[in-house]
């Protein structure tokens, strides 16, 4: 259930604050609130990781299907030289999971052990 | 532990961060790939819906009065304005929302500051860009045009306006070649506007061939350049018609220096030493051509004139041209913009039609420069010492160290290659002049234009339009046609000129009042197509600069000369004619002189299928790529003379060779360099058609494999980016060359394909690209394929009530 508390927390909570600060705020967040939320070194992880796959990767699927998959087509092709737009969409989420990830971990690391 | 963890993770996460928010680390020219890739700020913000589209009302600080958009099913936007200036500040606006980074990136091309955005493997041609005096000729444009308080309003408005769009943009926002590059928008300005001009200039006024034409005699002797690059091929089909008189008589204030006289003298008066010269500018290929005609209502079903233009330039995304509707209550223009200057280029409106083809004009020379000493600070005019002014370039790098470039200038114009740019032999050092160089008003001829209502409007808008020289074709509803060529024209030289005689120096320019026009000529229709303008009657000398092709002017006037009355159907057919004419020239004598006793197999029955070929350059034809393939194999092997990489020279053009082939057999040009052997005619089109088919069974296996022109010639439409192969249109399937009507060949060919019918008031266009410039758009290429076809829109250019009805969306603009 914390787990859970937590990846809805730090979905709110950058889906806000992206608006206003640059893109890594992501981490500080999942630092923040995987401190708060007391997660074990593992879920701390999982539930960055988690909150922005879904977070980037949703978002950047519901804006790849409005779009048609043009601008994900073009993307792939220059950086895959193949056209995978679903895989461009993949990787948006895999890097907003692991800068989150990671910085959940080391938000995990501050929890004094009881 | 936990203390080594926690610093660890951190430290792993402050690295992956720092990763990921710079640029080249997943690669060299990469961008932050946390930035690009980040959906609330990166490359997904410039994915836009392919369906949903919002009226939007505005409040923009610098409009006068209310101002409407409305965007048609193409994105084209109708802009109505209550007064000139709100209609241009809106057209910057509107251009800005969708062209922002290629009208900087092309300025910033013209200004030699590319190094600022791609880094140092910028820096020569930055150098070039500047060393030949872009930037110095869009100053004294923008300091020219001041001098016209209306044109400075105008362009001031429509700075403005592009500033107003560029001041609502966050990051997020910007095009997504800001994002890729890592850098952001600067505000527009009228020396920006001055710069998009002298661009086109580059492009299109710099047909000389002055250092060529020098060491091509200083090798070959005066006789052999006479012959192969001769000043008017009798055969010409000129712009204005043969034999047409002409209502004046050589302007007895025209001064001719004492070389412009005869062309023998030219030569002997210039250099006497006839030296060679290693360094001259790359010139494009000859590609950069364009078509345009008017028809007389005397030879249309409808009996109004129909006008016609296709300028051919260098196929790219985002395309050079904006399509836009401009109306105010003294304007009501359609066609083709110029994204970043003011105003319809080439298009219409209610009452007349205009187009260009590039009229190539030799408006450079190269003058040469004696110094007094290794110091360069004075050089030698008359007898005395003249003192040289230095241009201190300032070329920032991303990167890297600011690069300063001095250019020294003359009293002619900059020094372009020096020890420093350019590998020049010792003392070998020429000044440029350039009629681009000179401060003028294009904007002020296109303004005009745009409001013009007859003939007169035409000619008087034309009085302020010096470079590049255009043929401007035009057409009005009361049944006037006319051709003009126009641009500020100098009695040039084909030779480097001794600058130490200021006798050497331009001395006068044709009047612009007798610059080739022709008005209701009596074969009822006028048309250019790049060809010599004039015949020998002309009172003045016209430089031959070796580039004129008459192949599509005879294709063109051969169409437009039948009896049969002609409409805008006609009009689309002729502008996608494949015929061949410089094949229908060269082929014939081709197959007669081969030996084909020399020839069995594959390639017999190739030469064979050649026998039967219609010359039309279709796309779904295999004896086109034949023939193709074989003439450009024969131009390279025949002209070997003049591809000595330190002696640079012209080869002559695909026309003058193929009346060399069809009427020299015994030339010593036939001879291959590269052989003992001593070559004839036979043996060169014997040997390059075997070297040819060569070519094609190794890309192919054999010749029965071969692709067909379309597939083979494999036409594309290239981001301006060279890097960006992603953001192209490759292998678009169309038939067409060079040297034909339809002038589609690899990468250039019909930017712009427009014909206006003053019958029922219907135009029909488009150009191989779409109005948006975002790559994420769905109208970022839309219209290629139909261009590929030859097919068209009809331009909206309605009443304003079925215009808003049939809206994609609607801007409402209030102060």
């Amino acid at each position: 259930m914390r787990f859970i508390s937590a990846v809805v927390t730090v979905i709110i909570l950058c889906a806000i604050l992206e608006n206003f600060l640059p893109w890594w705020c992501i981490a500080p967040v999942a630092f923040v609130v995987s401190y708060l939320f007391r997660l074990k070194w593992y879920s701390a992880f999982l539930s960055g990781f988690l909150a922005l796959f879904l977070l980037w990767g949703g978002m950047a699927f519901l804006i790849d299907r409005a779009n048609e998959q043009i601008l994900s087509n073009r993307i792939s092709m220059l950086i895959l030289k193949s056209s995978k737009p679903l895989v461009i969409v993949a990787i948006t989420g895999v890097i907003g999971g692991l800068v989150a990830g990671l910085g959940g971990l080391a938000g995990s690391f501050l929890i004094k052990k009881k | 532990m936990r203390t080594f963890g926690f610093l660890l993770t951190t430290a792993i996460t402050i690295a992956l961060i720092w990763a990921l928010n710079n640029p080249n680390i997943a690669g060299p020219g990469a961008p932050a790939m946390g930035k690009f890739f980040d959906p609330y700020n990166g490359f997904w913000q410039n994915a836009e819906s392919t369906s949903r589209f919002k009226d939007q009302n505005l409040n923009i600080a610098g409009l006068r009065d209310k101002v409407e958009v409305y965007y048609d099913d193409r994105l084209v936007p109708h802009i109505y304005a209550k007064n000139n200036e709100d209609l241009l500040f809106m057209q910057g606006y509107i251009t800005a929302s969708n062209r922002l980074w290629q009208m900087e990136i092309q300025t910033h091309n013209a200004a030699g500051r590319i190094c600022e955005v791609a880094g140092e493997k910028a820096l020569k041609a930055d150098r070039m860009s500047r060393r030949i005096g872009l930037g110095y000729g869009a100053e004294n444009s923008k300091a020219f045009i001041e001098k016209d308080p209306e044109s400075n309003d105008l362009i001031r408005a429509y700075c403005a306006g592009v500033n107003a769009y560029i001041k609502t943009l966050k990051p997020k926002d910007y095009p997504i070649e800001y994002k890729l590059l890592g850098y952001g928008p600067e505000e527009w300005t009228p020396l920006k506007v001055a710069l998009l001009l002298k661009n086109m200039a580059n492009m299109l006024s710099i047909y000389e061939f002055d250092i060529e034409n020098t060491n091509f005699v200083s090798k070959y002797g005066e006789d052999q350049f006479h012959y192969l690059y001769p000043e008017r091929d009798s055969f010409s089909d000129f712009i204005i018609p043969r034999g047409t008189k002409w209502d004046f008589a050589m302007d007895s204030t025209v001064k001719t220096s004492a070389d412009t006289a005869d062309k023998r003298d030219r030569i002997s008066n210039i250099d006497h030493d006839l030296e060679s010269y290693n360094q001259v500018i790359e010139k494009p290929k000859e590609l950069n051509g364009s078509n345009n005609w008017a028809v007389s209502g005397s030879k249309t079903k409808s009996g109004k004139p129909l006008l016609c233009n296709d300028p051919h330039l260098q196929l790219n995304l985002p395309s050079i041209w904006y399509e836009m509707h401009l109306v105010s209550p003294d304007m009501n223009a359609y066609g083709a913009t110029l994204p970043g200057a003011p105003c319809v280029i080439s298009g219409f409106n209610d009452s007349i039609a205009w187009g260009v083809t590039n009229g190539g004009r030799d408006v450079r020379d190269w003058f040469k420069i004696t110094f007094k000493d290794d110091s360069h600070d004075e050089y030698l005019v008359d007898g005395k010492w003249e003192k040289i002014q230095r241009r201190i370039e300032h070329i920032k790098i991303k990167g890297g160290k600011e690069f300063l470039d001095t250019v020294l200038y003359t009293r002619y114009g900059p020094i372009v290659f020096d020890k420093s740019f350019g590998d020049v032999k010792s003392k070998q050092y020429l000044a440029m002049k350039w009629t681009a160089h000179q401060g003028s008003n294009e904007f002020k001829t296109f303004y005009l234009l745009n409001k013009g209502k007859n003939y007169d409007n035409y000619i008087e808008a034309l009085t302020n339009y010096n470079c590049p020289t255009q043929n401007f074709v035009f057409a009005c509803r009361n049944g006037d046609i006319a051709i003009k060529e126009q641009g500020l024209t100098p009695l040039s030289k084909m030779f480097v000129t001794d600058g130490s005689h200021s006798e050497n120096d331009w001395q006068s320019f044709i009047p612009t009042a007798n610059n080739p026009t022709i008005k209701n000529p009596e074969r009822g229709f006028v048309s250019s197509a790049n060809q010599f303008p004039v015949d020998e009657s002309y009172p003045y000398p016209v430089t031959h600069v070796g580039i004129y092709e008459d192949t599509r002017a005879m294709r063109i006037n051969q169409l437009l000369g039948i009896p049969d009355k002609l409409d805008a159907e006609y009009m689309k057919k002729m502008q996608s004619d494949n015929y061949n004419v410089q094949a229908s020239l060269t082929l014939p004598t081709l197959l007669r002189v081969i030996d084909r006793s020399k020839l069995k197999g594959e390639e017999l029955d190739a030469l064979q299928k050649l026998d039967k070929w219609d010359y039309l350059d279709k796309k779904d034809s295999k004896e086109t790529v034949y023939y193709e393939e074989w003439n450009t194999m024969l131009q390279d092997m025949l002209w070997d003379e003049m591809a000595d990489p330190t002696l640079p020279m012209k080869k002559p053009n695909v026309f003058r060779t193929a009346y060399f082939l069809m009427q020299d057999s015994t030339s010593a040009f036939y001879d291959n360099l590269q052989t003992g052997e001593h070559e004839t005619r036979e043996m060169i089109v014997l040997q390059s058609f075997d070297k040819a088919m060569s070519k094609l069974k190794d890309k192919y296996g054999s010749l029965a494999n071969i692709k067909d022109w379309g597939t083979h010639k494999a036409t594309m439409v290239h981001h301006i980016s060279p890097a960006l192969d992603a953001f192209s249109r490759m292998d678009v399937y169309c038939g067409g060359n060079r040297g034909i009507v339809n002038a589609t060949s690899h990468e250039h060919g019909p930017s712009w394909r427009m014909i206006v019918d003053f019958g029922d008031m219907k135009a029909y266009c488009l150009y191989p690209g779409g109005q948006s410039g975002n790559p994420g758009s769905k109208y970022y290429d839309n219209m290629i394929d139909k261009w590929a076809n030859g097919e068209y829109y009809v331009a909206k250019f309605e009443a304003k009530e079925k215009i808003e009805k049939e809206k994609l969306y609607k801007i409402t603009a209030n102060q």
